[in-house]
């Protein structure tokens, strides 16, 4: 099971300032799409509109072609931070989204989670006492409890090791290849993004507008040093060049790529 | 390989012992130096300051007569009572108070004039509408016991951390939901100090109150001692104050070291 997300003409303001204007994506049930851009660009935003984390945006959000607000149980959400309750053991925080009545039927699924993100000896450990990769399969584990048809995805990986991090793009591939889950992830690493999407989204600007696409049709998994991927990273480095390079795009005279 | 474990274990052991007696060190000094200042060199008259012994030997009457206890017990139940009136409604209404500004400004401004009144300027009006049973005792208790724990309540919501609380948003929390499983929670800590601290503030109201008008309780036992010129019940009195204060401070602390495990503060 996974969702298709539609973003139709879609805009947000803060504080009067615009920062997304008219984005159009169609996401198909089981694809990986990756938003990348410059820091500031609205990516972030998207997914928390998304997500209801925002509110009050133009034009529509779609899951299965229902409002997003109303398809929230729909949808599971990694962030930058593991955001695990400190007070909750790793079990207890992958169970977090069960409603507590519903515990019991929710163990054994979450014991197989925590198994498969590699969590499996680690059930009764306490936050603190997990690594900055442990947390986040146990943030993973989270996202997935719920059985979601579609995950969102904001830039989960970058606060970690490099290291860290290939093992996490690997278990999050599995993780896709398993379920066929829809995915929409934020990043700022290109080659993260070329390991794992079908498609790339490029924003740019402020407000921000999609620029670019590049799909990416290589099988997984890819060998991120084979000419196809180094040629796929050179056309996507120049559309982020060029991305950056597009100070006309403020509407109102100020910098474009503000904080 | 055996008498190097051994040696391991009984420094260890040995270090344990002398942290346990450190604990002991100042009150054994003080309590020297009291012996000393009265039974030796009797520097204070007996009239001014009786020598321990005869303050654990007038201890020992009021045991043995059933004074102490009816005292003790009497005193105890009133912070017992009175702390958790205070503290129960601080729970409720500095929860209200800490989710909804609207009810911060409705209630904050007059709750904050209210603790600024002197805890004794209480006491006639207290006496005036409640009589001088229990009621006015209990009550002066809650307030003091109140404050703490709803100005540290109030302050660990506030410092809940947003992105925990998005955790829920992602999961379709209701607004209890959100209250009762991250926002409470991850208010705790500042919820236990606040407790730590009203409950010393109820032994302290307790007192202002068993001063003034009361026939039982260590504040009446102090009374007592002064107007029949006993200093030795007065100071079995002010000693028993200091115990039961700082042991139901160790119990809230047991409490605290059990349900804080998770937090991840300097040396926790």
């Amino acid at each position: 099971m996974s969702s298709r997300i539609r973003i139709l003409a879609v805009s947000k303001r803060f504080a009067g300032e615009p920062v997304l204007t008219n984005i159009s994506l169609d996401i198909a049930p089981g694809e990986v799409v990756t938003l990348i851009g410059p820091s500031g660009c609205g990516k972030s935003t998207l997914l928390r509109l998304l997500a209801g984390l925002e509110d009050g945006h133009e034009g529509k959000l779609l899951i299965d072609g229902v409002p997003a607000a109303s398809a929230r149980n729909l949808l599971g959400m990694m962030f930058q931070e593991p955001r695990l309750m400190p007070w909750l053991n790793v079990r207890d925080n992958a169970l977090f989204g069960v409603h507590p009545a519903a515990r019991a039927a929710a163990a054994a699924r979450a014991h197989e989670l925590l198994e498969l993100v590699g969590l499996g000896g680690a059930a009764a450990q306490l936050p603190k006492q997990l690594s900055g990769g442990m947390a986040q399969r146990a943030a993973l584990a989270r996202a997935l409890i719920t059985e979601p048809t579609a995950l969102l995805l904001d830039e989960p990986f970058s606060a970690v090791d490099a290291i860290t991090r290939l093992q996490l793009q690997d278990l999050l591939l599995d993780t896709w290849q398993r379920t066929k889950l829809t995915m929409l992830l934020v990043t700022h690493d290109l080659d993260e993004a070329l390991a794992l999407s079908d498609r790339i989204i490029v924003l740019s600007g402020r407000p921000a507008i999609i620029s670019d696409v590049i799909d990416v049709h290589l099988p997984r998994p890819r060998e991120r040093n084979s000419l196809d991927f180094l040629r796929l990273r050179a056309r996507l480095f120049e559309a982020l060049h060029i991305a950056k390079a597009q100070p006309g795009r403020t509407a109102d005279g100020g910098t474009p790529f503000g904080v | 390989m055996a008498s190097q474990a051994e040696s391991i274990y009984t420094t260890t052991l040995r270090s344990a012992l002398s942290q346990r007696a450190a604990v002991f060190v100042v009150p054994a000094l003080l309590l020297f130096a009291w012996h000393l200042t009265t039974e030796v060199t009797g520097l204070f008259r007996p009239n001014q300051l009786p020598p321990p012994l005869q303050v654990v030997r007038t201890a020992g009457e009021l045991l043995s007569d059933g004074d102490l206890f009816k005292h003790v017990g009497a005193s105890a139940l009133r912070v017992l009572l009175g702390f958790t009136i205070g503290a129960g409604a601080a729970l409720i209404i500095g929860t209200i108070v800490g989710m909804w500004r609207n009810a911060e400004r409705a209630l904050d401004p007059t709750l904050q004039a209210i603790r600024s009144i002197p805890s004794l300027a209480w006491v006639p009006f207290l006496l005036l509408w409640l009589g001088i049973d229990e009621a006015p005792k209990l009550t002066l208790i809650a307030i003091g016991a109140f404050f703490p724990v709803y100005l540290n309540l109030v302050t660990g919501i506030r410092q809940a951390d947003r992105k925990l609380i998005e955790v829920g948003v992602i999961f379709g929390f209701s607004r209890s939901e959100t209250i009762h499983r991250i926002v409470l929670p991850a208010a705790l800590p500042y919820l236990l100090a606040g407790l730590r601290i009203g409950l010393g503030q109820g032994w302290l109201f307790l007192v202002a109150a068993e001063l003034i008008a009361s026939t039982r309780g260590l504040g009446f036992m102090l009374i007592d001692g002064q107007n029949s010129a006993r200093p030795d019940v007065m100071l079995v009195s002010i000693l028993l104050l200091a115990a039961l204060g700082k042991f139901s401070d160790g119990l809230l602390r047991l409490v605290e070291h059990r349900t804080l495990h998770w937090t991840d503060g300097y040396k926790s």
